[in-house]
């Protein structure tokens, strides 16, 4: 009990580190979301060149475990004069893969909308950007949710590998004081229950939206013409 | 209203439309009737520029469809916004409906009038209303595609294409993917049009109605007309290929 009772102090520092955690997921999947959402547009949008050159760096940047472009972004940027404080690289490393994997969900989304359905818009008199906006994307939306959700999880979870690169985020401030009190198993099921705590919001709102889409929409059966 | 003058249209090497010209006075239905792979729905297309195409001109109300008008030799396009707007003056009709699948019927016959020609909201849903209203619809107007029958899908369709005011028609084999019963809910609507006057070009295999309700009929096979006239020619086709078309149709 009194061991319990010694962790109450440490829990401003753990909450400081879990601030900085939904920062850096905060950023990561807002730029991440909206960059993944404008390559993805490009993607089936652009003639042949576009579509090699952003499958090039998708195969470049997906191909890689995240640790090693967080490496690139904190050690090879600054080589060349471009420096940034350790938080901003952290986010910049996560943003640029982030948007890389957003961009693949989005393109897969927009190519499962018939065709049909943007030159029907077209032939209303719709610009090909509004009749992306208006017409294509809301019903890419619908396949995209859970994917998107799942990238969103994926996102609050690989933000810990930054702790590797001395970000003072959750689980950097967790490690660093569980050396200094040595409490490894009280510090970590906190950091399991907390992790856990940021997840399944998430994980609840992608369901509801999946099932809020699936309402307006149709369901499976109806779109198999039963 | 609408002239077409030696059109040409091709894929690659394949050609699509061969040489075709047709006139079709305001006020009237011209009816094209083909086999599969004539060319009938690249033709409509066309007239709609979702297909650029090489050679010819087409023409609605004396105005070029998709190229700038010009003396040279090489084509110009339109302006995006130019070619928008006469999309928007010869509605489409697909013979797979292509309902927006997240929007409600009213909704698909409301957007484009909020969207392209920038009314607002309520005069639009007004507007929706009254023309599903006119399709029979008044009390769906709130489902969402998934849960309409394909008839009903059509005719919001139409009501969709009716809502931008157009100057013409295109309808594509509207009726090819309904039932008997279905089919003719859709072909009243579209009779009940051409009696008010409405220009169309009905792309279809309904040889009976399209004998009700066009004043000219067009038969294409291979990208060319084979053979054109009042819709009697129907009864006394003069060549052998529209004939023989006629025989196939009616023992299928």
């Amino acid at each position: 009990m009194q061991r319990i009772g010694s962790l109450v102090p440490l829990l401003p520092l753990l909450v400081k580190g879990i601030g900085v955690t939904l920062l850096l997921a905060g950023l990561s999947i807002g730029f991440g979301f909206v960059f993944g959402l404008l390559l993805g547009s490009l993607y089936a949008w652009c003639g042949r060149l576009v579509r090699s050159l952003l499958f090039l760096l998708v195969t470049i940047v997906r191909g890689v475990p995240v640790v090693v472009q967080v490496f690139a972004v904190f050690f090879v940027l600054p080589a060349y004069g471009i420096k940034f404080s350790a938080v901003t690289s952290a986010a910049i490393a996560l943003t640029l893969f982030a948007s890389f994997t957003i961009m693949e969900i989005v393109r897969g989304g927009i190519e499962a909308v018939p065709r049909a359905q943007f030159q029907a818009a077209l032939s209303l008199g719709f610009s090909n950007i509004g009749a992306m906006t208006t017409v294509v994307l809301p019903q890419a939306m619908r396949s995209m949710t859970p994917s998107l959700v799942n990238q969103a999880v994926f996102m609050v979870k690989a933000t810990s590998v930054v702790s590797l690169f001395g970000v003072t985020e959750f689980l950097y401030v967790a490690k660093e004081q569980i050396e200094r009190t040595l409490m490894g198993f009280e510090i970590m099921a906190i950091v399991w229950v907390a992790y856990t705590l940021i997840c399944y919001p998430l994980t609840a709102l992608g369901r509801w939206s999946e099932a809020r889409l699936k309402v307006r929409g149709q369901t499976a059966l109806a779109s198999a013409g039963l | 209203m609408i002239e077409i003058v030696a059109l040409q249209k091709s894929y690659g090497t394949r050609r699509i439309i061969d040489g075709i010209s047709l006139s079709v006075p305001k006020g009237t239905v011209c009816g094209v009737l083909g086999p599969s792979g004539s060319g009938k729905s690249t033709l409509l297309r066309c007239v709609n520029f979702l297909e650029p195409y090489e050679v010819g001109e087409i023409r609605i109300d004396g105005e070029l469809v998709g190229y700038a008008e010009h003396g040279g030799r090489s084509r110009v396009r339109r302006p995006r916004r130019e070619i928008a707007r006469m999309r928007s003056e010869c509605s489409m009709v697909f013979q797979q409906f292509n309902l927006f699948s997240h929007m409600t019927a009213l909704e698909n016959v409301a957007v484009a009038l909020v969207k392209v020609r920038s009314l607002p909201r309520t005069v639009a849903r007004e507007r929706a209303a009254g023309l599903i209203d006119k399709v029979g619809l008044s009390a769906r107007k709130d489902a969402y595609p998934a849960f309409l029958s394909g008839g009903e899908q059509q005719r919001v369709a139409i009501a969709r294409a009716l809502a931008m005011e157009p100057k013409v028609l295109l309808l594509d084999e509207v009726t090819s993917a309904l039932d008997p019963e279905r089919a003719a809910e859709v072909l009243d609507v579209i009779a009940a049009l051409a009696r008010e006057g409405m220009t169309m070009i009905m792309v279809t295999h309904q040889v009976h109605f399209a004998r009700e309700v066009c004043q000219n009929i067009v038969f294409m096979d291979e990208g060319q007309v084979v053979e054109s006239g009042p819709p009697g020619m129907l009864l006394t086709p003069s060549t052998e290929r529209l004939r023989g078309f006629l025989r196939h149709l009616r023992l299928t």
